[in-house]
């Protein structure tokens, strides 16, 4: 019997640049239709990422299976030195595929209505005990066999880890999805950003982080203070220690690092954490300090009272709804609320902490290799894969990789300085399906903005509602974006979680990639800041210094001054 | 009568006299006797006449106020309706129910007013004064003289009734209005009040339930992209929420209470029925009951068409709908 759905669809090989050959691993991937993810991965990534990549796929396709998705897998793979995700959809025919989706969607509902308890009671206390694991290892008195043995259980539980991201993750974005569709359905589009109000001003770990070292600020001594102002940070430590008002400060620092330093910039493994440099917490700081008055805490209760208002407001409206309709409202206002939590705590624990101990043990080995000369230094251990990791020093002695890691210093730099393709492998059929898994996929990598017919507006997404005016800083990396001052626009690719601390210095937020469930918008609504997410092309159209105007409410991004102008 | 009757309630006999109240609110006691239909209470065609006599002519048709006393029974009524449905503030819909002096039923379909969701007792003597002189409109006269009816015969008796805001609306029909058959009940089924199945305006969910059994044997879930609420004063189309369109409008105990009550009307009144009820925290109110028009014979029968198949409904039809 012929499928009446199916369209007809020859999947065509994508044409790659002659300068960005592609070696297949394995013939499905070639099959496969690969998108650049700038998102999370804007600059080229380490082949120690592999690691991750392993995790992150694993944990996919454990949700997917879980949920009975219509999906097999998500799979992020490291090509050239850049990340590209691709959709491995199951084989099933087109009737078999409706049922799946079906079956998935009852699946998602049903777990969304209980993420919290589910994270709180079975979730977390697991992964507390994974993180234990590690911070219980002798990392530096384990001996080679012992290493080996933990470098499998990293693999494994790091795995885990990802699998309970994925588990958590996929329902919790299914909800905040659903909750903005049935709020702009019953309150009108032109007040769908109203729904984001309604979720905000929940303390979660990152306010947390941000609370505490604001709180860490507030108990400097006057001297302390005026080091910490008139130092630059990477050198605040060595001028503290000199006194003793100075030594008690670093001392509660220490205390501040051990409980929230244990995050890096990006999900790479080759940055520092906190612990290893805490630059970019003396700069925090230094801000902190320099805007006494700007209390996160009575921000948190302002947002969150505005938060109260506006349900007061909602509910009223809802007078003469049916029940079923009032219910359901209800049912996924409390949803999106704990997903919003949910979407940054999960990250303290699963993205940061978990990242920060894998690297811990890949520089256990760098150490030990650099030690026995197979590698220049400890830090190159990033620029293998962990299987290369793993074969070199179960030799004795162990193979010397110094070759190998120049060789791909090389290929990194040589890839990470053209501009690579947006697409390779093979085309496959059409967007993500019309349902609500698909929608709410599209809400997190966001869809291409409509095109603009004035050349002075970019349009993007609403990603936080409100209007501001301010100088554009143009950042691709975290260490590009400390430069940025208070009351300036932050243009960036995306935004990882480690940049949330820049949202309590910036005046507005405009991104190239994500949707209004991305992380950008997100922490853009929790600080209160307008932000513009998915333009696709801000980092490339504005100048860094250029006077811009952003509309988070309408998504929309004004060049008020020209560029033309600009010298 | 000695005493003009300006106010009869449902559960009072004299509330089935059609020359008193009319023919639409004497079907609707009538079905109120074994049924939960909304409480609500008649204001008679004598309570008209008082009114007709006191306003002056040029006031019929702009609307003039009510004699003392009718204004002070509608009050007391009013309150002791808020007390029965335990509803504060009461919402009810204001209905013409009309006769003509020969006592036939003169309820045109739109040529008299109706008020929805109506709260309080100033807003209700407002709507009923608009159904009195809608009687007089010229559209209604118009319509009185183009069907050879005598323009000053005209007798409106009014209903006030619980408006039910329903959570979920229902269209039942005590056999398969389409294939005829008779062991099925067939449920038209949205969200909010009734308005959008009757009137077309969506897609509603489909349930076929057995007749024995009770169960549902049969889904559809229709794409119901809007339902109708009450709003001050009237009601309102209004999208259905996207995530909730997919979810069935009635749960399958709500199918088979459904079907239970089109069964007990179709036993009662002997033929296959069409049903309009609503549920409302819990409960389930019958809104109107009259006899499926044109219904084909029984295909599981060889006999000849069922005689209520040329039935065209309109002398029983009992109408309770608010």
């Amino acid at each position: 019997m012929t499928d009446p759905h199916a369209t007809p669809f020859t999947p065509t090989p994508i044409p790659t640049p002659e300068d960005f050959p592609v070696q297949w691993s394995n013939e499905e991937d070639a099959k496969l239709h690969w998108m650049r993810d700038r998102m999370h991965f804007p600059e080229t990534v380490s082949p120690a990422l592999d690691l991750f990549f392993e995790a992150h796929n694993a944990g996919f396709v454990h949700a997917f299976a879980l949920y009975e998705m219509p999906l097999e897998a998500l799979v992020l793979r490291r090509i050239n030195g850049y990340a590209y995700n691709a959709v491995v959809p199951r084989k099933l025919t087109h009737d078999e595929m409706a049922a799946m989706g079906k079956r998935a969607q009852q699946n998602l509902g049903a777990a969304m209505m209980r993420s919290a308890e589910h994270w709180n009671d079975e979730l977390l206390p697991e992964v507390k005990d994974h993180l234990r694991f590690w911070q219980d290892a002798d990392l530096e008195g384990a001996s080679m066999d012992e290493l080996l043995e933990l470098a499998a259980e990293t693999r494994r539980r790091w795995t885990r880890l990802w699998e309970i991201h994925f588990e958590l993750l996929v329902p919790t974005l299914l909800a905040g999805s659903l909750f903005q569709e049935t709020y702009a359905d019953l309150f009108g589009a032109e007040r769908a950003f109203d729904a984001f109000t309604l979720l905000q001003g929940f303390g979660n770990k990152t306010t947390e982080i941000n609370v505490a070292l604001w709180r860490l600020a507030r108990s400097a001594s006057e001297d302390v203070r005026a080091t910490i102002l008139g130092t630059d940070p990477a050198a605040v430590a060595a001028v503290l220690r000199e006194s003793e008002s100075g030594r008690r400060f670093l001392a509660s620092f220490e205390d501040y690092l051990q409980v929230y330093g244990r995050r890096s910039e990006t999900w790479e493994l080759n940055r520092p954490s906190w612990i290893e440099d805490p630059t970019p917490v003396w700069r925090m700081l230094r801000e902190h300090l320099s805007q006494p008055d700007a209390d996160p805490a009575a921000e948190l209760a302002r947002l969150a009272d505005q938060r109260e208002a506006a349900l007061a407001d909602t509910r009223a409206s809802l007078t003469g709804y049916p029940q079923p309709v009032v219910d359901h409202f209800e049912a996924m206002l409390r949803a999106a609320q704990d997903g919003a939590v949910l979407s940054e705590d999960h990250g303290f624990y699963i993205d940061f902490e978990g990242a920060y101990h894998v690297r811990r043990v890949l520089l256990e080995f760098g150490r030990r290799m650099a030690e026995a000369g197979a590698l220049a230094s400890a830090d190159d251990i990033t620029m293998l894969t962990f299987d290369e990791v793993l074969a070199s020093v179960l030799e004795q002695p162990f193979v010397d990789r110094r070759a190998l890691v120049e060789e791909r210093r090389r290929d990194l730099a040589h890839f990470g300085a053209l501009q690579e393709p947006e697409m390779v492998g093979t085309r496959q059929p059409g967007p993500p399906p019309e349902d609500p898994v698909g929608r709410a996929i599209g809400r997190f990598f966001g869809t291409p903005p409509q095109a603009s017919a004035d050349p002075e507006v970019l349009n993007g997404h609403a990603g936080s509602p409100g209007v501001v005016r301010g100088v554009a800083r143009v950042a691709r990396s975290l260490s590009e974006a400390q430069d940025v001052r208070r009351g300036e626009i932050l243009v960036t690719t995306m935004t990882a979680p480690s940049w949330t601390p820049l949202f309590g210095t910036v005046a507005g937020v405009v991104t190239d990639t994500g949707g209004a469930l991305s992380h950008s918008a997100v922490v853009a609504r929790e600080y209160g800041i307008p932000a513009v997410v998915g333009t696709l092309r801000a980092t490339a159209l504005i100048r860094d210094g250029q006077l811009i105007e952003i509309d988070g409410s309408a998504g929309t991004v004004r060049l008020v001054e020209r560029t033309s102008d600009l010298a | 009568m000695d005493v003009p009757l300006d106010i009869v309630w449902f559960d009072d006999q004299r509330s089935r006299d059609i020359a008193l109240v009319g023919g639409k609110a004497a079907s609707l006691s009538r079905l109120a006797s074994g049924h939960r239909v909304p409480p609500g209470f008649c204001l008679t065609t004598a309570a008209y006449d008082a009114w007709s006599r006191t306003a002056r002519p040029a006031h019929r048709q702009a609307g003039s106020p009510l004699p003392q006393s009718l204004r002070a029974a509608l009050r007391d009524a009013y309150a002791e309706l808020g007390r029965r449905c335990g509803a504060d503030p009461l919402r009810v819909a204001v209905r013409s129910s009309a006769i003509d002096e020969d006592g036939v039923d003169a309820s045109f379909a739109g040529q008299h007013e109706t008020f929805l969701n109506i709260v309080g007792v100033d807003a209700v003597t407002e709507a009923l004064i608009g159904c009195w002189s809608s009687g007089r409109s010229q559209r209604a006269l118009a319509y009185r003289e183009g069907s050879g009816l005598d323009a000053n015969g005209i007798h409106l008796a009014v209903l006030v009734q619980q408006l039910v805001p329903a959570d979920a609306a229902a269209v039942v029909f005590s056999a398969d209005p389409v294939s005829g058959r008779r062991e099925e009940v067939v449920i038209d089924a949205n969200f909010g009040l009734g308005e959008s199945i009757v009137g077309g305006s969506v897609t509603p969910d489909a349930y076929r339930v057995d007749k024995r059994s009770g169960a549902v044997v049969d889904r559809s879930i229709g794409s119901k992209t809007v339902m109708h609420i009450p709003v001050p004063g009237g009601t309102r189309e209004v999208p259905v929420p996207r995530p909730l369109r997919a979810q069935p409008a009635l749960t399958d105990e709500q199918c088979a209470a459904c079907a239970a009550l089109a069964c007990s009307l179709e036993a009662e009144m002997g033929h296959p029925v069409d049903v309009e009820c609503a549920f409302h925290d819990g409960q389930l109110y019958l809104l109107q009951c009259r006899a499926i028009t044109r219904l084909p014979s029984d295909p599981n029968e060889t006999r000849a068409p069922d005689r209520h198949g040329e039935h065209d409904g309109t002398d029983d039809r009992l109408d309770a709908r608010p």
